[in-house]
């Protein structure tokens, strides 16, 4: 593997083996991350964004779920590369909270109610880096401070229903980051939050990765999210990566005809005053993912859909220049429509 | 009708919900939610109204159609006084205003077809005599809101969110109402299917010249589709102006915040960003004088005294900030 990446995701495939029959959540999936940088995977319910960052972090309920196929090679911070699918049980705890830690959506259900905030920081203090409970707490204190909870040493004795939604996203930071990971998985971090606390929180975690030189793989929903944090996107949809591209070229020329109804589905608060054009909707549903359509998955919705073309094969990533891939067998033809 | 017909009006609007406690469980305290809200809607006008969790948004919107009884001020519909009426007396102005609900899986009854959930409310209010008659309206119903009349014998669960907030669409249409409270329609959804919506709510106002009240926490989308907008914190509006003004030139520090929090989808617009410290209030306990002066950046002393009125700085734009200036 490369020296400056961190992680790199092969073909990763995750199926959930129901009574109604396999859904295939993750479907061929590849992605790197490289040190310090910000990776943002984006998807709409569905698109397996949330299934292929639980995989990663080997956190798949089996069953119904299983990893079966695909590698996930990561640098731990011992410099050694492990797949990380290939890992024992005990392995991987080594690694999860101490190499690779991740915060979630809905901050109440992440943190156990029946203990104090200090304590919860502290035992993965403990656990992973052998120290006294007295020198966790202290620690955990200064994670408190890090991420700007004031009054940190008295915070410690907080219950979580004792705090706000945005104070616990906070505190779930300040446990995320006490074992100095060197990947932190945010899976729609800011998405239960209110816009100005999600600036809070969004502000926090670029100062702290420039602190900390983490990197950072950032599930989202979000668009505008994305523009502000990330540097390279990952879209997907129906199980599948259909575009990886730098965030700016990914904004300003989508390659993907499904990343490119995404951008214009999205009312502009900047473009608003200037311009009221009709929201360019994509239409249909998302697919059931028991039945996903034939050939790309996206076919029924596209405008571009040609049949017999569309519908036949999945189509591969195809390399589109720039460190760009595309799925999609039309690419070339849209691009020079639109130009 | 001209364009300047008041529909609907609430002025001095307020809902306190009671905090209980001891033995007795004796009133100890209030949660004001809504703290003297005022604004009017013109028929045919679609006002947006923002604010964030704990603003009071879904308050006034229920507390106006009367679900949730207001603990003061008047509520005025058409001319109508209806903030006192008894129920056989409300029921007619029940017709004419709706809601549509945000959750759209929780907000249709498992058990009923489509068809009886749209059928209910023709049902209660005397709308068309026969069952043909009904089925008839239904199936007008569901292909208005872009759903075929094959769709009225299945059940809510074999509908994807936005099929769903579709049907809970045509079923708030089913009594042709003049007004419909909106309250954070599109805010389950996905991405690609919001925009599905937004545009049926913009074509269906269009097309039946309904006047709405949308409520939403995502300021683009109220933009969007509003005419004007009013922005709440904690249980007060803050701002209101017509919603191009309001964007492009807030005069409230709140609503200049809540602005420059929402992260734009386009990674070469940098702007500043102004970051709201700490939380919002406890509504049971507000600050003194304005709610927002805890998290202001250009708080007075003053500030704490006195509670700022909803006066005109423009013609249509309104603010209840002591300081005229800034911004």
């Amino acid at each position: 593997m490369d020296e400056k990446r961190l992680l790199e995701v092969k073909d990763l495939r995750v199926h959930f083996f129901t009574d109604d029959g396999v859904v295939k959540a993750v479907d061929g999936v590849s992605f790197h991350v490289d040190k310090g940088e910000t990776l943002a995977v984006v998807g709409e319910s569905g698109s397996g964004k949330s299934v292929t960052s639980l995989a990663l972090m080997r956190l798949i309920p089996t069953p119904p779920g299983r990893i079966v196929g695909g590698e996930v090679l990561f640098r731990g911070k011992d410099g050694q590369v492990r797949d990380l699918t290939k890992l024992s049980e005990a392995e991987m705890r080594r690694i999860r909270g101490n190499d690779i830690a991740m915060i979630f959506q809905e901050p109440m259900t992440s943190l156990n109610p029946v203990y104090t905030v200090g304590d919860q920081i502290a035992e993965a203090i403990m656990l992973h880096q052998g120290k006294s409970r007295k020198e966790a707490m202290e620690l955990a204190a200064h994670m408190l401070d890090l991420v700007g909870i004031p009054e940190p040493k008295k915070r410690l004795a907080n219950y979580p229903h004792q705090m706000s939604g945005g104070m616990r996203q906070r505190v779930m930071i300040a446990m995320a980051l006490s074992c100095n990971p060197s990947l932190l998985i945010a899976d729609e971090p800011t998405t239960a939050l209110d816009v100005t606390i999600q600036a809070q929180i969004l502000e926090l975690m670029k100062k702290l990765q420039e602190e900390i030189g983490m990197s950072i793989l950032f599930i989202t929903h979000n668009l505008g999210v994305v523009a502000e944090m990330a540097d390279r996107v990952v879209v997907m949809y129906a199980g599948r990566a259909v575009e990886q591209a730098d965030v700016v070229p990914l904004f300003k020329e989508p390659l993907h005809p499904y990343t490119r109804g995404l951008l214009h589905s999205v009312p502009r608060l900047d473009l608003a005053a200037e311009h009221k054009e009709r929201l360019e909707a994509i239409p249909g549903n998302v697919p059931n993912p028991l039945y996903l359509p034939s050939g790309c998955a996206f076919h029924p919705r596209c405008k571009h859909y040609v049949e017999g073309l569309c519908d036949r094969e999945i189509p591969p990533l195809e390399d589109a220049g720039d460190g760009r891939q595309v799925r999609c067998v039309r690419w070339r033809d849209i691009r020079e429509v639109r130009a | 009708m001209n364009g300047n017909h008041v529909l609907l009006e609430v002025r001095d609007l307020k809902k306190h919900f009671p905090i209980r406690g001891g033995v007795l469980s004796r009133v100890v305290g209030s949660v004001k939610a809504v703290d003297g809200v005022s604004f009017a809607i013109r028929k045919g006008e679609v006002l947006g109204l923002v604010g964030e969790s704990g603003s009071g948004k879904t308050t006034v919107g229920r507390t106006l159609l009367r679900l949730i009884e207001p603990t003061g001020g008047r509520i005025l519909f058409d001319g109508q006084d209806i903030t006192e009426l008894p129920k056989d007396k409300l029921r007619p102005y029940r017709r004419r205003m709706q809601i549509i609900f945000q959750d759209p899986f929780s907000s249709l009854n498992p058990r009923m077809t489509v068809g009886d959930i749209i059928a209910e409310p023709l049902i209660i209010h005397g709308i068309g005599k026969t069952p043909e008659e009904r089925t008839e309206r239904v199936a007008e119903l569901l292909k208005l809101v872009g759903l075929s009349p094959d769709h009225m014998r299945r059940y809510p669960h074999e509908f994807s969110g936005g099929q769903r907030q579709r049907i809970g669409i045509a079923r708030a249409l089913a009594v042709a109402p003049d007004f419909i409270v909106a309250d954070e329609p599109v805010s389950a959804l996905d991405v690609s299917i919001q925009a599905q919506v937004v545009n049926l709510l913009q074509d269906l106002k269009e097309e039946l010249g309904l006047t709405l009240l949308f409520i939403a926490h995502d300021l683009a989308v109220v933009e969007y589709i509003s005419d004007r907008v009013a922005v709440m914190y904690l249980g007060k509006v803050m701002e209101i102006a017509s919603s191009k003004e309001l964007y492009r030139n807030p005069k409230h520090p709140y609503t200049e915040a809540l602005l420059s929090a929402v992260p734009i989808p386009d990674p070469t617009v940098k702007r500043e960003r102004i970051v709201l410290q700490g939380d919002i209030p406890s509504p049971i306990n507000p600050p003194s004088g304005c709610v927002f002066r805890t998290r202001c950046r250009y708080a007075l002393p003053e500030c704490a005294q006195v509670v700022p009125e909803l006066k005109e700085v423009s013609p249509g734009h309104f603010k209840a900030c002591i300081r005229d200036d800034i911004l």
